[in-house]
């Protein structure tokens, strides 16, 4: 017999699995199909070998928008923009203040204002941007990033955060999302996940959910896992109409330019408009897509692709702790009978790589076809499991039946 | 009736011209020496963009922003981003410039 060759052997009972062996293999592929997923729900079981394909699925298989979006504009605020401002953090009041202002005038869908409230800074600056967003938010709808309880020690509820909302009649949106969090190692610190609103008041749904309402677009995607698309290949385009303000002081403070230049306000009619800052030094996260380019993308980019997401009511589509456990059990159970119903040699190794294969072969075409995600890592560990099993239960059953029949199956 | 036709055609002529609006390239953000911000130019202009330089343009009137990463020379049409797949499997769609996680201390071990 060749080494790992699945060879057909005469099976003890009229070539046909008797019941009792169809009791057994069923209860085996739910033990092994309970036991893989608990763990893996529990982050205890070892990631699967193809692991290190997961984010090269994503990156080589997602999506590339045909043409930049045109009904979402960022509007991103870094070092340079701020020059002639006394400091960086939090970004000036009074500037961000005018910045709306002169937004809404060009008539946007919505704005989305992805900073940081947490903290009083100049008292007429405050007021300013307390009154600019009041008056915005009676024409336009008007959503501010939020922080909650899980950003650690700070305030759940921030006292000017919550003035704006409550006094300005904002909506909030929290600005948190998520990595892979894993018992037994590290994680990679990619940014993948949607966040769901805090079990704690005040809880509020994620940034992009909340622009997305405000627009009459509200979606809730299948899955926790942020559906993440590629920029238009043509000229260098943008996923979505970007702009890096400009600076509009000199050095010493003194006033050079409008805080929006005229010629983008004709982009920004009709759109939401995101303003999110863009450091070099803050804010800064890898996500899927950086496996290729090593690149780091700022929150408020993030942000807005999910928000695109919501707007298209795209998922990433993911099994339920049922289905997966279903499908585990399954493969469980075949890898039973053909331990029980053939002779394999090596112990399988042959046969468990050659499912390798099929699983990760699998879960590449399912994710290009349907944007689904194959569970591969109990799928890996299931089939050698159910094989092992099978090929093994005859030495079981030797000892526990009263004739002491030997049956096959062992390697 | 030959007078009115000729009417006709002009003024057919007119509306078409004032439907063709006449694409434009604006410079909304430069790090590349010779190319100020608001700066206009027509969409056959071809631009010099040195290694480490940026520039982001404003297309109207399709209304769509795009970034043009050095080195580079030529028309915006004409330049790509998107890194074949093979060229990235094999890591060379790495950007040597970029920024780092943890801001100014994140140092990556080689820099």
């Amino acid at each position: 017999m060749i080494e790992g060759r699945i060879s057909e052997t005469q099976f003890p009972f009229a070539g046909q699995p008797d019941r009792a062996t169809l009791i057994i293999g069923f209860a085996v592929s739910l033990i092994i199909a309970a036991f893989l997923v608990g763990i893996d729900r529990n982050g205890l079981l070892w990631e699967a070998p193809d692991r290190i394909t997961y984010d090269w699925r994503t990156y080589l298989f997602s999506e590339r928008a045909k043409a930049p979006r045109d009904d979402m504009v960022l509007i991103r605020v870094n070092e340079d923009s701020l020059t002639g401002y006394p400091y960086l953090s939090p970004i000036d009041r009074g500037m961000t203040a005018e910045l709306v202002r002169q937004i809404a005038e060009a008539q946007p869908a919505a704005i989305g204002l992805d900073f940081i409230f947490d903290r009083v800074t100049e008292p007429s600056k405050d007021n300013a941007l307390l009154a600019a967003l009041k008056d915005v938010n009676a024409r336009v709808p008007v959503i501010i990033g939020a922080v909650d309880e899980r950003s650690g020690s700070r305030d759940a509820a921030p006292l000017y955060q919550e003035r704006l909302i409550k006094d300005g009649g904002l909506r909030g949106g929290h600005i948190y999302f998520a990595t892979d969090q894993e018992r037994l190692s590290l994680g990679d610190q990619a940014v993948r996940f949607i966040v769901a609103p805090s079990p704690a008041p005040p809880a509020r749904p994620a940034f992009s959910q909340a622009l997305a309402d405000a627009v009459g677009k509200g979606f809730a995607p299948a899955s926790a896992l942020i559906y993440w698309r590629h920029s238009p290949t043509e000229a260098g385009a943008h996923f979505l109409p970007t702009f890096t303000l400009l600076p509009h002081r000199d050095a010493t403070g003194k006033r050079t330019g409008p805080v929006l230049p005229d010629s983008w306000r004709a982009v920004l009619r009709g759109k939401i408009v995101l303003i999110g800052g863009a450091f070099s030094d803050r804010d800064l996260h890898m996500t899927p897509l950086s496996v290729a380019t090593n690149g780091f993308v700022h929150g408020v980019e993030i942000h807005a692709q999910m928000l695109a997401q919501r707007l298209d009511k795209r998922s990433v589509y993911v099994m339920n702790w049922w289905q997966e456990f279903m499908l585990v059990a399954a493969v469980a159970g075949l890898g039973f009978f053909a331990g029980r119903l053939w002779r394999v040699s090596g112990d399988g190794w042959k046969t468990s790589a050659l499912a390798f294969v099929v699983f990760v072969s699998a879960s590449f075409g399912l994710f290009a076809a349907f944007s689904f995600i194959l569970p591969t890592a109990t799928l890996f560990f299931a089939w050698p499991a159910g094989l092992l099993t099978g090929q093994h239960m005859g030495w079981v059953t030797e000892r526990l039946g009263p004739s002491g029949t030997e049956t096959q199956g062992e390697a | 009736m030959r007078m009115s036709f000729t009417l006709a055609l002009a003024g057919a002529l007119l509306l078409a011209g004032a439907g063709m609006a006449v694409a434009g390239l604006e410079v909304t953000r430069s790090t590349a020496p010779g190319i100020k911000v608001g700066a206009k130019f027509n969409d056959e202009a071809i631009f010099e963009v040195p290694a480490g330089g940026e520039i982001e343009l404003l297309k109207t009137p399709q209304n769509t922003t795009h970034k043009i990463a050095g080195p580079y020379t030529g028309t915006l049409a004409k330049f790509a981003t998107a890194c074949p797949w093979w060229k990235a499997v094999v890591g060379s769609c790495k950007a040597p410039g970029d920024t780092k996680e943890g801001g100014t201390r994140g140092l990556r071990i080689g820099e």
